[in-house]
């Protein structure tokens, strides 16, 4: 009778603190998971703005190019330059969303006092810039490589 | 020495368009020198980083303006 009266008590105790203990751990998980994706999409902005610069830079000497052979003169060359400018202008747009994004989730990190579902989000809309980012710029390759139009 | 996050977004701006190539150097001895001076780094990294495109776009219209074209072509 003893026993069965220990047992429960100590089965009353586990249940008691092991969801909390869980609770604990997880929030932990939750900050270190956020503070491994923001240290990554930190670096995949720095990789994105450099491979995206040399594309940039590539398309409107491209551009210039074109004019040249067709012997065209400063104001049609300033035209191209200027189109595939105006092509860019989405992906310049989608670098400051995912600097943005990201710059709230490093707050977030660094603010002691905030909540786990406020770091979940900002880690999720910071994953979805990059996502984003990563596509636009992408697509900015695969244009200047000429495999999409 | 103290800097405000705007100045030292122009001084570090400026060299790294002195030196294009030293970029990724310069950015990360911007990150060390605001954790330093108690500046914001992500700030001063966002700040820096912001309208380099617009640098290439100087230097692109630079070389526009510098180019000879056939004569009466527009």
């Amino acid at each position: 009778m003893w026993k069965l009266i220990r047992c429960s008590v100590v089965c009353v105790l586990l249940a008691v603190c092991l969801p909390a203990c869980g609770s604990a751990v997880s929030a932990e998980q939750v900050i270190r998971d956020a503070s491994v994706a923001a240290n990554l999409d930190a670096s995949i902005v720095e990789a994105l703005q450099g491979s995206a610069y040399v594309v940039y830079r590539f398309e409107q000497e491209r551009a210039r190019g074109v004019a040249l052979e067709l012997g065209e003169g400063r104001d049609a060359t300033r035209a191209r330059v200027l189109a595939v400018r105006a092509q860019w202008e989405p992906v310049w747009s989608a670098f400051d969303a995912a600097r943005a994004a990201h710059a709230a989730l490093v707050a977030l990190l660094q603010d002691a006092g905030a909540s786990r579902a406020a770091i979940d989000a900002a880690r999720s809309a910071s994953s979805a810039r990059m996502l984003e980012l990563r596509t636009l710029v992408g697509l900015a390759r695969a244009r200047a490589e000429g495999t999409v139009l | 020495m103290d800097l405000d996050l705007n100045t030292a977004i122009a001084c570090f701006k400026a060299a790294i368009e002195a030196a294009p190539l030293a970029a990724s150097v310069l950015k990360a001895a911007a990150e060390l020198f605001a954790r330093r001076n108690g500046l914001d780094p992500v700030k001063l990294i966002v700040g820096i980083s912001a309208d380099t495109h617009e640098q290439i776009d100087r230097i692109v219209d630079a070389e526009i303006e510098a180019a000879s074209y056939p004569t009466g072509a527009k």
